[in-house]
């Protein structure tokens, strides 16, 4: 029996994915660092009474601070989400950014009754999964002819074996061969730690079809992990 | 081991291993992997593929760092200083007039074309059967121009010498008079008549 899942309203936000070099409690937005940030800012996103929907409505008043601090809370999870779908550094900060721009343009169309975190997270999907399928087309018709392809950001530090480093790079070379609405799921659940529930409403999908991708996801995932090394080119 | 509940459990391991199976049926297929080599390593191939997903995701990215999100910070909020810039100043004069002169342009056009154009009319026509309209000099088709003839002038229906009338009217006639299965005369051939 597959366990139950609460509403988005009394779930409180997943935090499981733990950004790369920061400190674990920074994977909780409200206890996150804001470090070079002005003191307002850092002050009302680091404020834990003040919610997202409260920072909302002080941004349709007109004020700057708590859009301010919306970003501050929101830019490493939109950042990392873009960055596990789109898989490079500049594109998924360009996704982020635009995200943020597009959130800025439609915030007098947020809906109350729901959560914010579910309304921005399909923002940025939506834009990271356009950007990926951009990548694409564009690859198919330039990049092919690149011997060894593009320069990759994604590498392990110096120190790193050199079995992880390359163990990482098989990773992300089968996640680039996954198809974006599977990728989506994968990184949403087994990444970022959002349960079928949650994620059904930032893909709209049904919940069963956010079970189906995730296990297809899962399994084509597995499917080329186990394949030899020489089969995957 | 029974493989009934081997193939019961597999179903259900992807959901077991992603931690979302409630405690009583995670508790159920815990107790059958203690038992169940298989099913035990099924299991471990897949725990060791998520935590491989998850490690690569969480490797340090070069660049990514705090003062990295800092400075998106700035920028994030640079774009959306400008956007609102861009929402709240008034349009351009271009912006503004451009509708105007593409109606005033339309309205040009439009009284142009239709200035000195006259409606036809069917007053504009020979009455029907009054006259014979004048050949045409050129057809478009090359079809010779072939005059009206007047609805009273009955010299084509004029009947024949034998009484059976000339082409299709003398057929006509012979038919409604006499019948079809009547006996009737050969019809003679057709004669061309001279004007």
């Amino acid at each position: 029996m597959l366990r139950p899942e609460p509403s988005d309203r009394v779930r409180p936000r997943p935090a499981t994915f733990v950004a790369p070099g920061a400190a674990p409690s920074a994977a909780n937005h409200h206890t996150g660092s804001f470090a070079g940030l002005p003191s307002a800012v850092a002050a009302l996103a680091g404020a834990g009474g003040i919610s997202d929907s409260e920072l909302v409505r002080r941004a349709l008043a007109g004020q700057h601070d708590p859009f301010a601090a919306l970003v501050a809370r929101y830019q490493k999870r939109a950042f990392w989400i873009a960055f596990h779908v789109v898989g490079r550094i500049e594109d998924a900060r360009d996704v982020a950014q635009e995200s943020f721009v597009r959130l800025f343009r439609s915030l007098e169309k947020y809906d109350f009754a729901r959560s914010f975190y579910t309304w921005f997270y399909r923002i940025v999907m939506n834009l990271a999964i356009d950007h990926l399928r951009k990548i694409r087309s564009g690859a198919a018709n330039s990049l092919d002819d690149i011997p060894g392809g593009l320069a990759d950001s994604r590498e392990a530090p110096a120190d790193a074996p050199m079995e992880l480093e390359e163990q990482n790079g098989r990773v992300w070379q089968i996640l680039e061969k996954l198809d974006p609405k599977f990728r989506a799921v994968l990184v949403l659940r087994d990444i970022h730690g959002l349960s079928c529930r949650e994620i059904a409403p930032i893909l709209k999908i049904t919940h069963a079809t956010a079970r189906w991708r995730l296990h297809k996801g899962r399994q084509v995932f597995r499917e080329h992990w186990e394949r030899p090394s020489g089969g995957e080119a | 081991m029974n493989l009934d509940s081997c193939e019961r459990v597999l179903a259900q391991l992807d959901w077991f291993v992603g931690d979302d199976l409630d405690a009583a049926a995670a508790t159920a297929v815990r107790s059958h992997l203690r038992e169940c080599v298989s099913c035990r390593a099924e299991a471990g191939a897949l725990q060791r593929t998520r935590n491989t997903l998850r490690a690569a995701a969480e490797a340090a990215c070069r660049g990514v760092d705090e003062a990295m999100f800092a400075a998106m910070h700035d920028e994030v909020m640079a774009a959306v200083r400008d956007q609102e810039m861009r929402d709240a100043a008034p349009p351009s004069l271009l912006r503004r007039v451009l509708p105007f002169a593409a109606a005033g342009a339309l309205f040009v056009v439009g009284w142009t074309v239709v200035r000195h154009w006259v409606p036809p009319s069917v007053f504009d026509r020979e009455p029907i059967g009054t006259s014979v309209v004048a050949p045409r000099q050129a057809h478009p088709f090359g079809v010779p121009a072939l005059p009206l003839r007047l609805l009273s002038d009955d010299s084509v229906e004029e009947p024949a010498a034998d009484g059976l009338g000339a082409g299709m009217m003398g057929r006509w006639r012979l038919r409604t008079l006499e019948g079809v299965d009547a006996t009737a005369p050969l019809l003679p051939p057709p004669v061309r008549r001279e004007h």
